[in-house]
């Protein structure tokens, strides 16, 4: 696999397999148009040359709907590719995300990428691997079970042959086997490597390009100038307020208001400091009001995700009653979304860091009332983006200023305009009930999610609401009914999630959507049963898992020795802490989705008693995602999510005033830094011959019921509300006093 | 009278006055507490104790950078000398894990250590003097709680005649009002609340009370704004405070920033910091009682924008790009850290550049961990003499007052205290 | 106006507004990558350059305040064209996610290991604390400062 950065773009100029790539994506060539690259070739699902080309001198192109940004999914994509060709990991260069060279894979999302974008383009190798050999075969008068491949060539009986030489630069024509013969896990020398991540060096040496740095001939820079307000309307433009700055040209249309420029700072000064006047209305409820706000929002229809046995009339002695909450919160990306459009002659190439190109093909379709075949999306990796971010705003923003002006623009979105505009996660508020027996068993367990509704369509675009161009105005939030439902075996369970009807500000996925709130409330609040039972976490749990569930019984026995993990239920008693400074540990489990990837977790905590400052320690975290492709860029994520869900749990928090986002800034919207990073410890469970799972969000479900059951084990008091802020513990400590 | 009586006299009055003097000047030394004869303090008292040691900014000054906290070795620049915080953890060599509660008591009424000999009021003892006895006893169960650490203060580096603490008996004859402070009984609980702490246990006066030439806060110009620590605490009370209501100064103290008044910079955003640690309703008892200080029916401070001055043109340009950004946004769009005038805080108003200059050397990143104002550092970046120039840019376009004198000696005295090698 | 500033040894003369940030100059005119932006606001630290040995962010650092002096990137630390000592030990620990934060870390781990070649982990998280990641690289990173701090 080629390491250098931009050599997956660049070796497509080079004419893989049956293609005639004939424009540049970079080093300022202006691009062909969308019409010409729409034919290049096959995108169509199921067939092999969707996913895989070979070009005469063996040189492998993987295409892939689902992209990289960072996570190492490109990486393993190539590895597994290379894996089933048998050839080495730098004749391999994956192309992500481009509407006209890779197939519709839908948004990259949930977690999915290994296990079905990877296996598609695995099986698409594996397809092509056997018609490779049974054309060898025929060409070398050998049988098939004479030949073996090394490197890309195939040998038998004295002859040999390569990859390139066979396809002669033809196409596949073959449509993907599905039931296709996998490589036996055994021979693999490549999936299961701690490959380094693809672009990783150019990434620290200044090298690797990002969409950020992507420049294309004739492209001016442009600022988009935001209301002060989400509902507000556009009144007047004083021109004359920008007239000291060269060449500055505004682009108003409806709402929507944008300055471009030839120099990229001076749009980003027109933007400062052009005065416009607004009509601004108050459109959100009052922040300090959220979750009266959220209880009393209609809801627009309930989803039951489990309903067994009867949970009214399951016989109890008494109840455990808890109401959780999970704050509004921003992706953050740490550069601010971009994308560069080129709008010309009707058609439309965009460049940006869109997680789902198809999807945003469709919708700048839709806004510019053009087909979607005169659409091109690409791909660029951009700053991570955890989900759905500002990319496809941005692309919205840089269409529309090229189509007005006839000219490429790149569109670079500011701070401000990321923290105040990108989708947020959306609050969540949650009402469970446990019903305890006489034997000390739980006979029922309810639950009530309030979030709102839509999951799997499109969030509005931006720039089509200001400019009022036609757009989908759903909400999306993506799948976060998930993990509502709990993996372990009461008698009578009944979840419903309140599809509410509207939500404040335009909500999308970020990092584990729902599984995440869903999984905090469910797992903190079984350890609020548990100790109300006075029983260890840890076994207690064990005792409510399906005795035929082996791998997620192995993931809590390893958990438990890994974490050095001692019985007794929580909170501790007497303590070790030293004065003011408390110590306790947690844990949660979490089987993603109650299907995929197992992750069980232990927090260590320790805490200031008197200021309620909470200072996560350490985590150990046990993960089972099947069969391991890339175990350095599986640690790698689980790293980053117990980091990222750490800074999430104990400090984040949007604000808003009734008119729009206020925390558009790292100083209002503080994140975790160097000083308060947890050491995480990780045990890896590695199941060669099952299916790969994904890693890039489980991990972050678990996090925030460990660090909640680890402060109740320190200081007895139960976190039911995040952000984890000291002015809640303390809140907290002062009502456990009294 | 002969001279020989005379003479006699003389030495009796001498004997009678060097009684009375050692009288004044002599404290007992108290018995130290038994080791491991410590009572149980109740949660809620060590609590309350807690808040107290954050209203009182305890840690801050008995703290070291880098040290343990409480440990002692911070150095007090006075213009006496330099002063070292002593050590005020339980450990019995080094700290006061000898001092029985009377002993503590003692020393925050009196200013005399356990073992009787005199504080300098470097430790404003005349300040908690008027914290109550359940107080002081909250707070002395507090300072039980926090850990041990062994660690010896440096020796205070006070010149002669300085060093002499016994002088400190005949200062505390002159300034040293003990006892707490009388409820005045035709103001609200709260407005008490509030004087109670701010006359005793934030001490707010040691900043923002000017001093006589013996070192003592000015009684008649009480909280009326002094320089410390090259900063100005800028005036509460008296001619030149600028009117506050009570919901902007609670917003202040409690997030370091309000819109018609600023951010808390320097010391003070240390300050902030303990405040956001106590109950809010302590903090909203001191915003009662200081905004009553002023008139705060007086109109808002109009926002003041003088434009680009001309001898400082070409200082605009390190204006638009270092500073506009957060700082100058057209209209009334949104923008980031709040979007405040500056015209609109103390700094760039006072009569001299100490609070602009120094805010430009350092930044302001108390609050980085939770929210509050944020500015990097420029001390770093630009030079001495683009920070002066920056400095009288912002004086002359954003106020009213006349260019400063001696802004390039202020920015070399803060760019010389800036900590090598702390780029931001 | 035109300023004259040396960048990774060379001398360039930057035309344009002098209120322009460096990052500007950086990326747009001289064809640097590494720096990025991130915030404009001195808040992130993606876009930390070495000026006359000191960390900065050049995001707020206008070009007329330059003249004459020396700044140092990301792409400043190769030799020879290869990675550089601490190029190196973050590719050794595979230090990136995204990776947009990243040229800001190395510029900042080369301006704590300047004043400090071989720092406490105490010193190294302060060291460290004005860049923000948002990907949870920390822990990576903190590794390749100690791999740095060892070579
Ligand atoms: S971009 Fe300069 S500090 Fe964020
Ligand atoms: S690696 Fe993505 S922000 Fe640090």
């Amino acid at each position: 696999m080629t390491i250098a950065p931009n050599l997956s773009r660049r070796s497509l100029l080079q004419g893989a397999g049956g293609l005639v790539v004939a424009f540049s994506l970079t080093g300022g060539v202006r691009p062909a148009s969308a019409e010409t690259a729409a034919v290049l070739k096959s995108v169509a699902e199921g067939a092999v040359d969707s996913y895989i080309s070979i070009d005469p001198k063996g040189m492998v192109t993987v295409y892939s709907g689902k992209i990289d940004y960072g996570t190492g999914v490109r990486t393993g994509f190539a590895q597994m590719a290379a894996e089933e060709l048998s050839v080495p990991l730098d004749r391999v260069t994956v192309i992500e995300g481009d509407t006209s060279l890779t197939p519709d894979q839908g948004p990259t999302y949930g977690s999915l990428s290994i296990e079905v974008g990877g296996q598609a383009i695995r099986k698409a190798a594996a397809t092509a691997r056997e018609a490779l050999l049974d054309a060898a075969g025929e060409r070398l008068g050998v049988e098939r079970a004479g030949l073996t491949i090394t490197d890309g060539m195939i040998r038998g009986d004295g002859g040999e042959i390569s990859y390139g030489d066979l396809l002669n630069g033809e196409n596949f024509s073959l449509e993907v086997n599905e039931n296709v013969r996998l490589k036996d896990p055994a021979q693999f020398t490549i999936v299961g490597q701690p490959i380094i991540r693809d672009g990783l060096p150019g990434k620290i040496t200044g090298a690797f390009e990002y969409m950020q740095d992507l420049k294309i001939d004739g492209m001016a820079h442009a600022r988009v100038v935001r209301p002060p307000a989400i509902d507000a309307t556009l009144e007047g433009v004083d021109e004359s307020s920008i007239s000291h700055l060269p060449d500055v040209q505004i682009v108003q249309k409806g709402n929507f208001l944008a300055v471009v420029a030839e120099s990229e700072w001076t749009a980003v000064r027109a933007a400062r400091e052009i005065s416009v006047t607004w009509a601004t209305t108050e459109s959100l409820p009052d922040q300090a009001q959220l979750w009266t706000h959220v209880r009393e929002t209609p809801i627009a229809k309930d989803d039951v995700t489990s309903d067994i046995g009867d949970v009214d009339s399951a016989a109890g002695t008494r109840q455990v009653k808890a109401t959780y909450d999970f704050a509004l919160h921003t992706h953050g990306s740490i550069g601010p979304s971009c994308s560069v459009a080129d709008f010309s002659d009707g058609k439309l190439v965009s460049w940006s860091s869109s997680q789902a190109t198809h999807r945003l093909r469709g919708q700048l379709s839709d806004m510019f009332s053009v087909p979607e075949e005169d659409v091109r999306c690409i791909y660029i990796e951009g700053a991570g983006c955890y989900g759905r971010n500002g990319h496809e705003d941005a692309a919205a923003d840089a269409a529309l200023i090229s189509r007005e002006l006839g000219r490429p623009i790149r569109v670079q979105w500011m701070r401000h305009d990321e923290h105040g505009w990108d989708p947020k996660g959306p609050p969540t508020l949650i009402d469970l009930t446990a019903t305890i027996d006489d034997a000390g068993a739980v006979a029922a367990w309810s639950s009530e999610f309030f979030i709102p509704q839509g999951a799997g369509g499109r969030v509005a675009l931006l720039g089509a609401n200001l400019a009022d161009l036609p757009t989908n105005q759903d909400t999306n939030p993506g799948g976060i009914t998930n993990d509502s439902a709990i993996p372990y075996g009461f008698p009578n369970i009944r979840t419903v999630c309140h599809r509410l009807e509207s939500t404040p500000l335009r909500p999308s996925w970020i990092r584990a959507p729902g599984r995440m709130q869903n999984t905090f409330a469910n797992e903190a609040f079984l350890d609020e049963v548990a100790a109300e039972l006075a029983v260890d976490p840890m076994e207690y749990r064990r005792g409510l898992i399906d005795p035929a569930d082996k791998r997620g019984l192995a993931v809590l026995d390893r958990l438990k020795e890994f974490a050095g993990w001692e019985p007794r239920p929580s909170p501790r008693s007497g303590g070790d802490g030293d004065g003011a400074r408390l110590t306790g540990r947690g844990m949660a489990y979490v089987k993603y989705e109650l299907k995929r990837t197992y992750v069980g977790a232990v927090a260590e905590v320790s805490m200031d008693a008197n200021s309620g400052a909470i200072k996560v320690d350490r985590f150990f975290v046990v993960h089972d995602c099947g069969q391991i492709i890339n175990p350095a860029g599986v640690r790698a994520q689980i790293e980053g999510n117990v980091i990222q869900t750490t800074s999430r749990t104990l400090m984040e928090e949007l604000t808003f005033d009734r008119n729009m986002v206020t925390s558009l800034d790292w100083a209002s919207y503080p994140i975790l830094r160097f000083p308060d990073v947890p050491e995480v410890n990780i045990e890896l469970i590695d199941y060669p011959n099952e299916v790969p799972w994904g890693a890039g969000e489980p991990t972050a479900a678990v996090v925030s019921a460990c660090i909640s059951n680890a402060v109740f084990d320190a200081a007895g008091i139960r976190l039911r509300s995040v952000p984890f802020k000291p002015a809640k513990v303390r809140a907290a400590l002062s009502e456990q006093r009294s | 009278m002969t001279y020989r009586r005379i003479g006699l006299v003389s030495i009796a009055v001498l004997i009678a006055l060097v009684i009375i003097a050692f009288a004044l000047i002599w404290r007992p030394e108290l018995t130290a507490t038994a080791e491991g004869a410590e009572p149980a303090y109740g949660k809620d008292e060590i609590a309350r104790g807690y808040a107290l040691a954050q209203l009182g900014n305890c840690e801050s000054c008995h703290t070291a950078e880098d040290g343990a906290a409480y440990a002692g070795g911070r150095p007090l620049d006075t213009p006496f000398g330099t002063i070292f915080a002593v050590n005020i953890t339980p450990d019995r060599e080094t700290g006061i894990g000898e001092w029985s509660p009377e002993a503590f008591t003692r020393a925050m009424r009196k200013g005399v250590d356990r073992e009787g000999a005199h504080l300098y009021p470097a430790f404003p003892y005349t300040s908690f003097t008027k914290i109550d006895d359940g107080d002081i006893s909250a707070l002395y169960a507090y300072l039980r709680t926090v850990p041990a650490v062994e660690n010896e203060a440096p020796e205070n580096a006070l010149p002669f005649p300085f060093n002499i603490r016994a002088l400190m008996a005949g200062w505390n004859l002159l300034f040293l009002d003990a006892g707490p402070v009388k409820a005045v009984s035709r103001e609200s609980d709260e407005w008490n609340t509030g004087r109670y702490l701010v006359e005793g246990v934030t001490h707010c006066g040691a900043c923002h009370t000017p001093r006589n030439a013996l070192g003592a806060e000015k009684s008649s110009d009480s909280l009326a704004g002094a320089e410390i620590d090259g900063w100005y605490a800028p005036p509460l009370a008296g001619d030149g405070a600028r009117a506050w209501n009570k919901p902007q100064l609670a917003a202040y103290l409690s997030a370091g920033f309000s819109r018609d008044h600023g951010a808390a910079a320097g010391p003070m955003g240390e300050t902030v910091t303990n405040l956001s640690k106590v109950a809010p309703a302590d903090v909203t008892a001191i915003a009662t009682y200081v905004a009553s200080l002023t008139d705060d029916t007086s109109p808002a401070f109009a926002a003041i924008d003088n434009g680009v001055p001309d001898d400082l043109a070409a200082t605009h340009a390190l204006w638009v790009g270092a500073c506009a950004s957060c700082h100058e946004a057209a209209d009334g769009r949104a923008n980031p850290s709040y979007g405040v005038p500056l015209s609109v805080g103390f700094a760039l108003r006072g009569d001299k550049p100490l609070n602009a200059a120094r805010t430009i050397v350092g930044g302001i990143d108390a609050y980085r961990d939770r929210g509050g104002p944020y500015m990097p550092a420029f001390g770093g970046t630009l030079t001495a003499e683009q920070i002066t120039d920056l400095t009288q840019y912002v004086r002359a376009r954003f106020s009213d007052g006349a260019a400063w004198e001696g802004v390039g000696d202020t920015v070399e005295q803060a760019l010389s205290e800036q900590n090598e090698g702390d780029g931001q | 106006m035109s300023v004259s500033i040396e960048v990774n040894g060379t001398r360039h003369d930057i035309d344009g507004d002098p209120s322009m940030p460096l990052l500007y100059a950086l990326r747009d005119q001289i064809g640097l990558r590494g720096a990025k932006f991130g915030c404009g606001l001195g808040q992130c630290g993606a876009c930390t350059v070495i000026v006359d040995g000191r960390a900065v962010f050049s995001c707020l650092t206008p070009i007329s305040a330059l003249e004459g002096r020396a700044v140092t990137t990301t792409e400043g630390l190769l030799e020879d064209g290869k990675p550089g000592k601490v190029h190196q030990a973050f590719i050794d620990e595979q230090a990136a996610q995204c990776g947009y934060c990243i040229a800001g870390m190395v510029m900042r781990v080369q301006h704590l290991l300047e004043r400090n070649a071989d720092p406490t982990d105490e010193e190294i998280l302060t060291g460290m604390q004005a860049n923000l990641c948002r990907c949870g690289t920390h822990a990576a990173i903190i590794r390749a400062v100690q791999r740095a701090a060892r070579t």
